[in-house]
């Protein structure tokens, strides 16, 4: 549980990046835990488009974390799935500025520009990343320069890819919702998406 | 007496006063504090503040900045002045132009939503009846036949009877139908609230109303709901 003025902190950063309405949902969310969509409705006393919304950009920032809580029909139909927000990382954002630094310190400036797009951007897939590097240019930037630059980021573990979209939590465990022998092939299959949670904790392990 | 006893307890104690409250100060001048030790590190620094400056203008221009649009659209109820045409240049791009809506929870999808039943649970089963009505023609069946044995026992007793009473051709014939065996008949008379006793009027209004109900509920039955033939 976050301190009283950690949380108002956190609200503040929200506010300045997302505007009052995410910063509401994120408050609500760091004041009482995990909640249902329902839930954080009511409490936020929102409209249920501002609040999927507002849900939508944390998630994309890496700022909430959704999991299943067990129980619930064989099916899953009647598991809730729940909202965590992630306190660390809000933190973070106050420290982009020295992460690229970092990145860019160790790494090539191509990749220092990736690694920019990911923290201004939050998850993005392979493709995303090209049509965000083609953007300006004549020629379409080719997937395999992107690949590339991603990694190395990847080898240096400044970046890692996203799980799932719903984790499911079994007695203490986090796996990952299985989706039966077609959903692994798509799974091996789909496209490289990022995240970055590894990658700050290691900046801050070799700053501090 | 009250001025000497003040006196002494002063003496004991000894002479206290309080501390000449001082004016505070916002920025007192005596204090010298050190220079900033930039030094090497100005060139980071100086790279760590653009950064910032432009994190900042991105994230003040991105969609991921939700508005409440719906109050803004009340401040221009008025009419509109030469002025306020150059304050609307600026248009922010819509969230669902930038997500990628696989990424995330089905609940959280515009468009979507997890209680939503697939189709297929809803598609009628045309073999559930089939079974159904064959079940149902069989209690038929057997109804008829226990019922044509029964009416097969009853002339044989109304025979007999017939020949011992011939003479006694009484008004029981009349009791075929159903209104003079007053057995399921509704006579229109509400047989709980008496009409003469002063709530005739609503009791009526009632009645019809319950009778409009019923009618309403058999029309729809009709036509509308096929789908609750699953569950059936």
């Amino acid at each position: 549980m976050a301190p009283k003025w950690g949380i108002k902190f956190a609200v503040y950063l929200i506010t300045n990046h997302f505007g009052k309405i995410v910063a509401k949902v994120c408050e609500n969310l760091l004041d009482h835990g995990a909640l249902t969509l329902d839930l954080v409705i009511r409490y936020t006393e929102l409209s249920p488009e501002h609040v999927k919304n507002s849900l939508l950009v944390l998630i994309k920032h890496n700022c909430v974390q959704v999991f299943v809580a067990q129980g619930g029909d064989e099916d899953g139909s009647r598991a809730k799935t729940q909202y965590m927000v992630l306190f660390d990382n809000i933190l973070h954002r106050l420290r982009f500025p020295k992460f690229i630094e970092i990145v860019s310190g160790e790494l090539d400036d191509k990749c220092a520009k990736f690694f920019e797009g990911l923290l201004r951007d939050g998850i993005l897939n392979t493709k995303q990343m090209v049509d965000r590097e083609s953007q300006g240019k004549e020629n379409a930037v080719a997937a395999a320069a992107v690949r590339e630059s991603l990694l190395k980021l990847l080898m240096a573990r400044y970046v890692e890819r996203c799980p799932l979209p719903e984790a499911r939590i079994v007695e203490g465990e986090i796996i990952t919702k299985k989706r039966g022998a077609k959903g692994a092939q798509d799974v091996i299959v789909m496209e490289k998406q990022i995240q970055l949670i590894q990658a700050l904790q290691k900046i801050m392990q070799k700053r501090t | 007496m009250a001025g000497r006893g003040y006196g002494r307890g002063r003496g004991r104690g000894g002479f206290q006063s309080y501390a000449r409250p001082e004016p505070f100060v916002l920025f007192p001048e005596d204090i010298n504090l050190p220079d900033a030790k930039l030094g090497e590190n100005v060139a980071s620094m100086k790279h760590l503040i653009k950064w910032d400056l432009s994190f900042d203008s991105y994230f003040k221009a991105a969609p991921y900045l939700l508005d409440d649009t719906e109050s803004k659209g009340r401040k221009r109820m008025h009419v509109e002045r030469f002025s306020d045409k150059k304050k609307i240049a600026f248009t922010r791009d819509s969230l669902s132009q930038v997500l990628y809506y696989d990424e995330f929870v089905k609940e959280l999808v515009p468009g979507k939503s997890k209680q939503m039943l697939s189709r297929k649970k809803f598609r009628w089963n045309p073999e559930a009846d089939a079974k159904k009505l064959a079940f149902f023609e069989e209690l038929e069946k057997k109804f008829l036949a226990e019922e044509g044995k029964d009416k097969k026992k009853k002339k044989e007793e109304s025979e007999d009877e017939d020949e011992n009473e011939e003479g006694k051709e009484s008004e029981d014939d009349f009791n075929d139908g159903d209104y003079n065996q007053n057995v399921d008949y509704d006579d229109d008379d509400d047989d709980f609230n008496d009409v003469e006793a002063g709530n005739g009027i609503i009791t009526l209004l009632m009645k019809m109303s319950i009778k409009i109900l019923w009618r309403m509920i058999v029309c729809s039955s009709c036509g509308c709901f096929h789908t609750s033939m699953d569950y059936c």
